[in-house]
């Protein structure tokens, strides 16, 4: 134990390690990922210097690589963001133009037929046609001046990088003395949202200065910390606060929130463990998480080797493709590199952490995701996960307009498919045709996914034997498909031609049944239903009332709607 | 005793399946739309009487008088809850026999 202990406590150049905790991880994650994107270091690399030096990355490279972040690359970055907005707006007036162009063209050989004067419309053509040039040319220099950007923010990293290698042995040693700078050619910080009232940012400093204070905060050198600020005390620097991280509870604003005194940032670091000052894991935090799909999110695993892979696989296929396919990929990558790396480190062992934005220093819509072994046993499925991992159009409650969810993500936050599926199929009922796409096995899918689930959860209590037998969990993935089956059979029984011919009918049995599924009135549904098949004639008949309806909806309380659903998906 | 049993259940259904081959078509589909009204309404006596009314009817054969010996404890149930359950059961019991088009029974009253 004490040799253990020792081990640990001695603490020279050790290399990066979680600590377990997510929130310092997150910190660590973020670290290497932006020495990543300043040096150009991946992992292995960083361990390598770090094991030679851990004082030059930590308290030399580090503040660094921070200010040219916050300064030159975010400020080139907002640059290309606002060049690619231009660029899509063009695109889309662009398409319009081209229509238009189009249409005219149609207009001129139809009347040129019968009317010989077409002096008008070959005006119009020809200015459309300028137009369209003048759009094109806009895009180009939109895309020139993005290439020129990134090629002036590759120059300017490279001499970065050079002088920094030169410079940094003095200047570790010697903060005060050196002149630093010539570092950071056109030194301008830009404020991020995460750190407004930081005092690198209230009002923003240069980058002496900078340096300095990040230099002296990550050594915890109080006093000069002091002197620099010219402030009687240090204060968030000594007890980190909503200043330093969103995620953090401002002492001022709510002294009542916690029960003891905040900790000091070395009861954290020595509680902890750690090897990395406290402030690289603060002031980092932010660079693990990846802007998806107007959230941030980072995929937590507790290995730094498997978490940093995971989430630059994500990175890398998220910037080969077009957006919109975004959401397909982040899973698959995950358990492309679970398969990869044969780790023993199951899915279940994955937490996802997101939040919207951070505005005013508070953080919006924060949400963290663990997964439980039963969805984890669902998603390493390929067939489920092929199937489930869609978004699709729905009209939630509270909002004008169709919406998308995400079947996948709805599952894992443990949020109920039904209603989703419901409004999927009601919207077919009220939809055009060509505006709506009707995703048949996603739907069937998500609902035998939830059956199962429901089905396993024969307890309500939270520690009931079930929650320990996970046996039961072994043979849901094959239930579910089962029921998966069962589900396709009815609904293309009741999809049968010989059944219900008429269109017209088919839509008005459909409307009177999803108002029965609505009030989840089972009674009605199965009234409704019987009615319209009394007559009826056909094998899909015998199917549906002889053995279906019995079994899984009259002789079931617990889950009937999931499989009543299937029935008017057939018609639709 | 309120309870629905699934074997209990399971033996009624089979026993109106046996028996009901012998109802044409035609009253089978009028019978199955008087009992889903009485359903609907939630009126138990009507739906118990139109159902008795064709055991009646068809107490010359055999099957039915088990039937009958089966319906004995649905007048018990008629009060639970579980009511509506039975009677859908029964409905669709009596849809899914397979349907004998040369009935020869005739029908009273």
């Amino acid at each position: 134990m004490d040799e253990q202990e020792a081990v640990l406590t001695d603490g020279k150049n050790r290399p990066l390690e979680f600590t377990g905790n997510w929130f310092i991880d997150a910190g660590i994650l973020g670290f290497v990922n932006l020495m990543e994107e300043v040096y150009g270091w991946d992992l292995e690399e960083l361990q390598e210097k770090i094991k030679e030096n851990e004082e030059l990355i930590y308290y030399g490279y580090f503040p660094f690589a921070y200010l040219f972040y916050n300064s030159t690359i975010r400020t080139a970055n907002r640059e290309i963001g606002e060049e690619k907005k231009n660029i899509k707006q063009m695109r889309i007036k662009l398409k319009e133009k081209r229509k238009g162009l189009s249409l005219e063209k149609d207009r001129k050989i139809s009347e040129s037929k019968e009317n010989s004067s077409t002096v008008t419309m070959k005006k119009k053509i020809d200015k459309i046609k300028k137009d369209i040039a003048e759009k094109e040319n806009k895009i180009n220099e939109s895309n020139n001046k993005i290439l020129d950007i990134t090629s002036k923010l590759n120059n300017d990293k490279e001499k970065f990088i050079t002088d920094v290698e030169n410079g940094i042995r003095a200047i570790v040693g010697k903060p005060d003395a050196n002149d630093i700078k010539s570092i950071i050619p056109n030194f301008d910080l830009r404020t991020p949202p995460e750190h407004r009232n930081f005092f690198l940012y209230n009002p923003k400093k240069d980058l002496p200065t900078s340096f300095r204070y990040l230099h002296y905060l990550l050594r915890k050198d109080y006093e000069n910390l002091r002197k620099l600020k010219n402030r009687s005390s240090a204060t968030y620097e000594k007890i980190p606060d909503s200043t330093v991280n969103a995620f953090f509870y401002s002492t001022k604003e709510f002294p009542n929130l916690g029960y003891t005194t905040p900790l000091k940032s070395e009861e954290i670091e020595n509680s902890l463990k750690m090897s990395i000052p406290i402030y690289v894991v603060f002031l980092a935090f932010y660079n693990a998480f990846q802007y998806i799909q107007g959230r941030n999110i980072v995929f937590y695993m507790n290995n730094l080797n498997f978490c940093y892979n995971t989430n630059r696989k994500i990175k890398l296929n998220i910037k080969m493709l077009e957006k919109k396919q975004v959401l397909f990929v982040t899973w698959s990558s995950i358990i492309d590199e679970i398969i990869e790396n044969r780790s023993n480190f199951s899915i279940e062992n994955i937490y996802m952490i997101e939040f919207e934005k951070i505005k005013n220093q508070k953080i919006l819509n924060v949400e963290y995701i663990g997964m439980s072994k039963l969805y984890s046993s669902i998603i390493i499925d390929d067939i489920l996960r092929r199937n489930i991992n869609k978004s699709i159009q729905f009209k939630p409650h509270s909002f004008k307009g169709n919406k998308y969810a995400w079947i996948l993500e709805q599952l894992i936050k443990g949020k109920p498919l039904y209603p989703i599926i419901f409004s999927h199929t009601a919207l077919k009922f009220l939809e055009a045709k060509n505006r709506f796409h009707f995703n048949i096995y996603t739907s069937l899918y998500a609902l035998a996914v939830e059956a199962n689930i429901k089905h396993i959860a024969r307890n309500s209590n939270l520690f009931s034997d079930d929650f320990f037998n996970f046996s039961d969990y072994g043979n849901i993935v094959d239930d579910i498909k089962k029921t998966f089956s069962v589900m396709t059979l009815i609904k293309n029984a009741a999809a049968a031609k010989d059944l219900f011919q008429e269109e017209s009918e088919r839509k008005r049995l459909g409307y009177e049944l999803l108002s029965a599924l609505r009030g989840k009135n089972k009674n009605s549904f199965v009234n409704i239903l019987v009615k319209h098949l009394v007559n009826k004639d056909s094998t899909s008949k015998e199917k549906l009332v002889d053995w279906y309806v019995h079994k899984y909806i009259v002789n079931n309380d617990k889950s009937w709607e999931y499989y009543a659903l299937p029935i008017i998906v057939g018609l639709v | 005793m309120n309870d629905l049993n699934e074997n209990e259940l399971h033996e009624l259904k089979k026993a109106i399946k046996i028996s009901f081959c012998n109802v044409p078509k035609n009253y089978k589909q009028k019978l199955v739309y008087n009992l889903l009204n009485s359903i609907k309404a939630d009126d138990r006596k009507r739906f118990l009487d139109a159902l008795f009314r064709v055991i009646n009817a068809y107490s010359k054969y055999k099957e039915f008088q088990e039937l009958s010996i089966c319906l004995n404890s649905l007048d018990e149930k008629i009060n639970t809850p579980n009511f509506e359950k039975l009677s859908n059961s029964i409905v669709l019991a009596i849809m899914a026999t397979p349907n004998i088009t040369n009935g020869e029974v005739v029908i009273n009253g």
